[in-house]
């Protein structure tokens, strides 16, 4: 027995002295219910409630312009529905509880829209606007079809709208497409409080905490929505494919609208990632405080934080620099989109792979060697 | 069992009460049922054997394939079947040769899966095909009515080498300074822990992470030792029980805790493994020793020896190849590094059909699993696999010949995301197999 104990002494003993004081009473220093919380009260919930009274407002717009089909009153249906989309690209970034239970990215903002199937839906009147097989041809990309894609000047919207045989089918598939979004928001918006407790409840990074949600979320829509499909589908993206463009396949094609959603969906990501409250400029605990406070840093030793805000304010100010709708821009093989391409690329692996490993989060709960 | 029998003079043949290989043997078929019940119930059969598109199998072994549905489900039932069988000692030989064939069958169809613990489960049950765990207490001896209580002593020497050699091989992977200066990863995962109830707190110190980095090496060097000491062998078994607890309680490791529980209880004496045993079989009488004829070691020596042999050296491969383990993985699986990196990667690929002048982003997620794809992501060997696969899909969609390239990035223990795979490299033309892996970036660039 005796040499148990020596042997556990001399052990202890290079323990202490192996960790210095500095490293030995350090301490993570975050409070991950507040982080949470603040994600959740000042971040996700106004942006869900911002959301829900844009898409109100051209609710209300669509039913004025359907009673009243004037310049004035298409006009007025137009600047909703941007506000609305603009609205959108915030809730993209926190695709969490209830907005992720109705899938709202797929439900409200799959681009390209099927031209063809909106007119051909319109046509035979026996769609069903949530049926799989509509997707394409519903949520805002189909409202900017409709309100953007069917004529080239006001006046021919409003001629398509006015038609004697179809304009009201159109109108009904007008207001359907936006009763649809609708329903979707008002089931994120009746659905968030009741998660709210199960959302920051779980102060740990396994498969469904707060945390593994938030950032996989994150990673998905930079990635995947932001990166691709705003921008490098459509521009060619990598310079190695060789000039592929597809200028068609920008979010919001007809009303030329992609530059100014592309750049409020980086803002979006920058702000939710700073857990900035929905706004306004109030910096509260975000995946950066987090980052800070586990000492995470890239390869170059900066603060990995500050390199993810760096990088993507980078991005942003590319975007700011041009103006031209992304469709014009997209048709010239390697144009300066692809510039952005690249700059936003440089924040993937900052994203995903240094943030997910820094945080340690999980994608499944299947077991594993710690390898 | 004592330390002495370690002495020159083994007599590997020298005859012992079965008792502890009896315990051992129930143990493990037990345990093993409930793996497999538990997997099948969390519908992992269907999630990692059914549902993916594309598998990655190890190198000379792409014959063996995914049986699909319901042939995965009929294959895990034989392995539970075969499990109760070694459980119950029935029909044991054929139990336990269709346990191992099955179970290492299905570890064989992908890679993304392999897990030291798996590779632990496979040779163990090929070790119990050797020996007559079944001799007593069991179906067979009582279908046979005959039981018979000795064994020779290397037929429980063998699950007890075996067992030192997976805690040794741990420990000795943790000497190293990510894991003894830096306490890593310890350090970046048991934060993520902090929602763990009583002991969370703890965690959000880096203090912990270097107890615990300092204890687990000195645990895994130094259990199997104290375990055949009589003198500490309590302690020490005590100490199992509240390691691998701990572990359990805080990774998503699964059964294998419970298992290295149950398994170590071999270490303990004959005479308390026959008290075990004498609770259900009271009335049997053990005659004198007799002689196990059958069972004399003879020329499986030699085949054990190099058996054992290939598994001490296995775990050092690595320095064969040059550059850093963690970084080029290239000798890193089935050497009992466990729990010893935090690594996560990125990729995407770009596939160019030259004479059509055409080209395509390949996003991984398209055909491969949220746990393929990370897997796939830190693994060179895998990325290697995924771009033959896209190569062949791409060249017979096109009728031309594909080329493959991937922008990729890997961070290992949170040391910052670097590039990992050489961008301007056609994976399509690499060949698969032991060589060096010179495509792979150097981890110091």
């Amino acid at each position: 027995m005796r040499h148990i104990k020596y042997l556990f002494f001399i052990f202890l003993l290079t323990l202490f002295t192996a960790c210095d004081d500095n490293t030995g009473s350090e301490k993570v220093d975050f409070d991950r219910e507040a982080f949470l919380v603040n994600m959740a009260d000042n971040v996700i919930k106004p942006s869900i409630l911002n959301f829900a009274s844009e898409v109100e407002g051209i609710s209300v717009a669509s039913s004025s312009f359907a009673t009243n089909p004037s310049l004035e009153s298409l006009n007025e249906l137009r600047s909703e529905f941007k506000e609305a989309w603009l609205a959108y690209q915030h809730l993209a970034f926190v695709h969490v509880g209830p907005v992720s239970s109705v899938n709202l990215r797929d439900r409200v903002n799959i681009f390209p829209t099927n031209t063809e199937l909106i007119e051909q839906n319109i046509n035979n009147q026996d769609y069903i606007i949530g049926s799989a097989s509509n997707v394409a041809a519903k949520g805002f990309p189909a409202i900017d079809y409709l309100l953007f894609g069917t004529g080239a000047s006001q006046e021919e919207v409003l001629s398509y709208f006015g038609d004697p045989d179809l304009g009201e089918s159109r109108l009904k598939y007008l207001s359907d497409v936006i009763a649809d979004i609708q329903t979707a928001s008002n089931i994120v918006s009746e659905g968030w409080d009741p998660y709210r407790e199960t959302f920051i409840s779980n102060i740990g990074t396994d498969v469904g905490s707060g945390t593994s949600l938030l950032v996989n979320e994150y990673n998905f829509q930079f990635d995947i929505r932001l990166k691709n499909a705003k921008i490098g589908f459509p521009s060619g993206g990598n310079p190695r494919t060789g000039g592929i463009v597809s200028p068609q396949s920008v979010e919001a094609y007809f009303s030329g609208w992609s530059g100014d959603l592309a750049k409020e969906s980086v803002k979006s990501s920058i702000e939710v990632f700073k857990g900035q409250a929905f706004n306004s400029t109030t910096d509260g605990l975000g995946m950066d405080d987090y980052l800070d406070a586990l000492n995470a840093i890239d390869r170059n030793e900066n603060p990995l934080s500050t390199s993810i805000i760096n990088e993507s304010q980078a991005a942003l100010d590319l975007m700011e620099s041009i103006n031209a709708p992304y469709s014009e821009l997209a048709a010239n093989e390697g144009s300066n989109l692809v510039e952005v391409y690249n700059q936003l690329q440089i924040v993937i692996p900052l994203i995903k792979v240094d943030m997910t490993s820094a945080l340690s989060v999980s994608i499944t709960f299947q077991d594993n060697d710690g390898d | 069992m004592t330390v002495t029998n370690w002495s020159l003079k083994y007599r590997p043949n020298q005859l012992k009460h079965i008792a502890p290989l009896a315990t051992f043997r129930v143990a493990f078929g037990v345990m093993m049922l409930a793996s497999i019940i538990r997997f099948w119930a969390n519908g992992w059969i269907a999630k990692q054997y059914i549902e993916p598109d594309f598998y990655f199998p190890y190198y000379g072994f792409e014959w063996i394939k995914s049986l699909g549905d319901p042939g995965m489900y009929i294959l895990f039932a034989l392995m539970g079947i075969s499990a109760i069988g070694i459980a119950f000692g029935a029909f044991y030989r054929f139990s336990a040769s269709l346990f191992f064939l099955s179970f290492t069958y299905v570890e064989l169809i992908d890679k993304t899966n392999y897990l030291n613990h798996y590779y632990f489960v496979s040779i163990v049950a090929f070790l119990l095909i050797l020996v007559p765990a079944n001799q007593a207490y069991s179906f067979d001896a009582w279908r046979k009515k005959q039981q018979s209580f000795y064994v020779p002593s290397w037929t429980i020497d063998v699950i007890i080498i075996q067992l030192c050699i997976v805690y040794f091989f741990a420990g000795l992977a943790k000497l190293q300074s990510d894991w003894l200066i830096e306490a890593l990863p310890l350090k970046i995962w048991l934060p993520s822990r902090v929602d763990t109830p009583l002991i969370g707190w703890l965690f959000d110190y880096k203090f912990t992470a270097y107890v615990f980095s300092w204890f687990g090496a000195f645990y895994d060097l130094t259990i199997p030792f104290f375990l055949l000491w009589k003198r500490t062998r309590v302690i020490a078994y005590l100490t199992v029980i509240a390691f691998h607890f701990m572990t359990a309680a805080l990774f998503q490791i699964g059964m294998f805790p419970y298992i290295m529980v149950l398994s170590t209880l071999i270490f303990f004496s004959e005479d308390f493994h026959k008290r075990l045993w004498n609770r259900f079989f009271q009335n049997i009488q053990v005659p004198e020793i007799q002689s196990s004829k059958s069972y004399k070691l003879g020329i499986l020596k030699y085949f054990l020896i190099i058996f054992f042999g290939i598994q001490l050296l296995l775990p050092f491969r690595y320095t064969l190849y040059p550059g850093n383990l963690f970084w080029t993985e290239q000798g890193y699986r089935f050497s009992w590094r466990v729990m010893l990196m935090e690594k996560v990667g990125y990729s995407e690929f770009t596939v160019e059909i030259p004479d059509l002048n055409k080209s395509f982003k390949v996003m991984p997620q398209q055909y491969l699993t949220a746990v393929q794809e990370k897997m796939m992501n830190t693994q060179p060997d895998m990325i290697l696999q995924f771009s033959h696969f896209l190569r062949d899909i791409y060249q017979e969609e096109f009728n031309a010949s594909a080329k493959v390239f991937v922008e990729s990035y890997a961070a290992v223990n949170g040391k910052g995301s670097r590039p990992f795979i050489d961008p301007n490299i056609n994976l399509a033309s690499i060949k698969r197999g032991y060589q060096h892996k010179n495509w792979v970036l150097p981890y110091n660039q």
